[in-house]
């Protein structure tokens, strides 16, 4: 079981990345990479004021905790944590941590990247734009995949 | 659960909407109780048809039965709960 490698977090409070970090530290890991996803400001020519975001929240945890099995599967690394802030979430703060131990930086880079590739495409979480003009539009970006294995 | 009568009706099919589906519909939850399992395509269809205001999502629709992303051949039963995705902007 991975659970002990892994920590997911979801909810309102500002994200704490030093609890990221403290969290996949391990005595056989040469590196840790850690992305953050913070909130543009400007897009083109449209001004962001905050962006909104909204979850179904069990199952975002799952499928968080799906991610990272995954990530531990399929890359050498150590320990993945995954949170994500729900609610309001200011122009140039973050909405999603994601950080990952390895005994070697590529590993950790690679595991690193893909989670947050497939956070954006898997996850039961939605972002709305709220613009410095007054308009809001909640962002449609990609439709969860079916895996094939889970169904009848 | 029991009726006024003391009959027996099992709980229904727990309908779950998000975001932008949650505006157009003001509501996050419906109760659907089925007179019988049904595909997830037919309970949609009939989801857009009872609100139309949702019907222009339809074809971008993926749904959740139980926390697990599902074909819309699946079967769904009373007592399940068939969450309707939009496409996710996470992250």
């Amino acid at each position: 079981m991975n659970a002990e490698s892994i920590r997911i977090r979801i909810g309102s409070n500002p994200l704490d990345v030093a609890e990221a970090v403290a969290f996949v530290t391990d005595e056989r890991g040469g590196g840790i990479s850690v992305f953050l996803g913070t909130t543009r400001r400007v897009t083109g020519d449209r001004e962001t004021l905050e962006l909104e975001y909204d979850a179904y929240p069990e199952m975002a945890a799952s499928e968080m905790r799906n991610l990272a099995d995954r990530a531990l599967e399929e890359h050498a690394v150590l320990r993945v944590y995954v949170a994500h802030r729900l609610g309001i979430v200011p122009a140039g703060e973050a909405s999603v941590v994601i950080a990952v131990s390895a005994p070697h930086r590529g590993e950790a880079f690679a595991a690193c990247r893909s989670l947050i590739d497939r956070l954006k495409t898997q996850v039961p979480i939605w972002k709305k734009e709220i613009y410095a003009d007054g308009n809001e539009e909640w962002v449609q970006g990609a439709l969860p995949e079916v895996r094939r294995d889970e169904t009848e | 659960m029991t009726n006024m009568t003391g009959a027996h009706i099992p709980n229904p099919l727990v309908i779950r909407f998000f975001s932008v589906l949650r505006e157009r519909l003001g509501q996050s939850e419906i109760l659907v109780p089925l007179d019988q399992p049904e595909r997830v395509a037919q309970v949609l269809d009939r989801l857009v048809g009872r609100y139309p205001e949702l019907a222009a999502y339809r074809t971008s629709m993926r749904a959740a039965v139980n926390m697990e992303y599902v074909d819309e051949s699946f079967t769904v039963f009373n007592g399940d709960e068939l969450a309707v995705i939009t496409p996710v902007s996470g992250g």
